[in-house]
């Protein structure tokens, strides 16, 4: 099993932390416009070190407003944006919103 | 309020300008990542497919059964038909299978078009608020009379996408509305028994909110006059529904109290949104404010003008209400000019006014025989955002008060002229606003 070393200094000689999988659901309140939830619409989730996940819209009133996924021990910083097919200029190739609010996401 | 100019009825026509055209070309900062992005630009679960004249129609036949699809129809083209794809299964997988069929010689999406949503009304030419192409508005007396392409609203794109506003009814509190317009009446709220003429007076206090004035007519006219009907000019809503709450007398003027009470009535008779084209320079005005906070509570945008004496509202002494007003659920709009200049008129202030509209040699209605009248103030303006904020909650219905001003104000467009004057920096831009998506938030975690 791989190991995280220890930041620590001059604690005496802190014991490397195991490294362990664990499962983390990353939540965000619903947006609101109509093109996130609907055909073309959704949201992506950006977690450093990691793969963008993307979370489209199916069916039903909103696009997910959750994720599910396995990260291992670490601090990751976490944003979501959101997506629809509608572009400022009136075609469809699509919009992003600006990321939210960084999240400081530490696991142990 | 500004002086009225003299309008006469324009006799050039505008011919209508409805073309079609795809949606497909890619802009080129548009995130290229995202997986629904083209969904739109074509019908969602059909495909058509050109089949080879070798597969006859049950090789067709055999060939959409055998992957669960079904033909819809044959589009009387030989060989084509309009495939509907099985449940769950994406357009992208049926194109790439039908690809690898040797009985198919062609295969593609099935486009979405959009109609190119100029509207026919016989004045919309001198409408440069909506597309400015350098011209000169023929009754319009402000200077300079024409402007630089380009400067306007960039409202047609968004006619691509909506047109009806009036799932998000807009209280206009003014000098009235003369809701017999015959550019206006349909678009008037429906008020039911209790208010059969669209609204109410609270001049008269009685139920005929008529406009004595016209200058209400002119700020309906501009949020919501009945658009590509051929006659006169549209707003930025084609069809809405503009709720008439007099508040002003015929001279233009009102009080606190006519201005709390109409708030308040349409805060109750369901507005989504309030527009004041008016304004007081007195000293802050607790009861007024208490009203735009009970439209805040109400979940309603308020839309007001920063006023028109050349102020700097953010100075000492200098205060405009309801401009200077703080709730969040509250704009002030200067105006530009066909430049997108600050109008020489225009009060502004990099903390209370928020973003800048077409203001000046505005063309609408008018109340009367006029039929229509050529006005300049930042009344127009604040009439210009107060449709766009319409549009925007009808577009989205789950649109809440803060993102509709959200989506005005970091929707907009950049302009020089109110970088420092305004908190945005930005005019008013329909289609950017409408295309505007608002940040996630509340992001949490669970770590288990």
């Amino acid at each position: 099993m791989a190991v995280l070393s220890s930041c620590g200094s001059g604690e005496g000689g802190s014991t490397p932390r195991p490294v362990t999988n664990h499962v983390v659901t990353l939540a965000w309140a619903p947006n609101h416009e109509t093109g996130v939830n609907s055909a073309g619409g959704g949201y992506q989730v950006m977690i450093s070190g990691q793969p963008t996940i993307i979370a489209p819209f199916t069916s039903g009133l909103t696009a997910p407003t959750s994720i599910v996924t396995t990260l291992q021990t670490g601090v990751y910083i976490v944003t979501v944006s959101a997506f629809a097919a509608l572009d400022a200029q009136g075609g469809d190739t699509g919009s992003l919103s600006e990321p939210s609010q960084p999240f400081t996401l530490i696991v142990p | 309020m500004r002086t009225p100019s003299r309008s006469l009825p324009l006799a050039a026509l505008v011919g209508a300008a409805l073309t079609l055209y795809a949606q497909v070309a890619a802009a080129p900062l548009a995130p290229r990542t995202l997986p629904g992005a083209a969904a739109s630009r074509y019908v969602p679960g059909e495909v058509l497919v050109k089949f080879k004249p070798t597969a006859g129609t049950r090789g067709r036949m055999a060939s959409t059964a055998a992957r669960g699809h079904a033909v819809l129809a044959n589009l009387n083209l030989p060989g084509w038909a309009q495939v509907k794809v099985g449940a769950g299964q994406t357009v992208e997988a049926a194109l790439t299978a039908y690809r690898d069929d040797p009985e198919v010689e062609y295969v593609q999406p099935n486009y979405v078009y959009r109609a190119a949503a100029a509207p026919n009304d016989s004045q919309y030419g001198q409408i440069w608020a909506f597309k400015n192409v350098g011209q000169t508005v023929a009754t319009g007396t402000y200077v300079p009379n024409a402007g630089a392409a380009g400067n306007d609203m960039n409202i047609e794109p968004a006619w691509g996408r909506i047109t009806d506003c009036s799932s998000a009814v807009v209280a206009v509190l003014d000098s009235g509305v003369d809701y017999t317009h015959e550019d206006l009446a349909a678009n008037m709220w429906n008020g039911g028994s209790s208010f059969p003429n669209h609204g109410h007076d609270f001049v008269d206090n009685d139920n005929d909110p008529m406009d004595p004035n016209g200058h209400g007519t002119h700020v309906a006219g501009i949020i919501g006059a009945v658009g590509d009907n051929g006659t006169g000019t549209t707003g930025v809503c084609q069809k809405a529904s503009v709720m008439a709450v007099r508040v002003l007398n015929a001279t233009g003027s009102g009080t606190t109290a006519t201005a709390v009470q109409g708030i308040r009535f349409a805060v109750a008779h369901g507005a989504r949104v309030i527009n004041m084209s008016f304004v007081g320079g007195g000293p802050f005005d607790p009861l007024f404010s208490d009203a735009v906070t009970s439209a805040q509570d109400g979940d309603v945008v308020v839309v007001v003008a920063a006023g028109n004496d050349t102020n700097h509202v953010d100075a000492a002494s200098g205060a405009r209400y309801p401009c200077n007003f703080i709730q969040p659920n509250l704009v002030c709009v200067a105006a530009l000019d066909q430049n997108y200049a600050l109008a020489s008129f225009s009060n502004w202030g990099a903390t209370s006014v928020d973003v800048g509209a077409p203001g000046t040699n505005i063309l609408s209605t008018w109340a009367g025989a006029q039929l229509s009248n050529t006005i300049d103030g930042t009344s127009m303006a604040s009439a210009e955002v107060a449709g766009l904020a319409s549009m925007l909650r009808a577009f989205n219905p789950q649109y809440t008060f803060i993102d509709t001003v959200n989506a005005i104000k970091s929707g907009g467009r950049s302009v020089p002229a109110l970088a420092g004057r305004t908190a945005s920096g930005k005019a008013a831009d329909v289609m950017s606003s409408l295309g505007y998506i608002n940040p996630p938030t509340a992001v949490t975690a669970t770590v288990q």
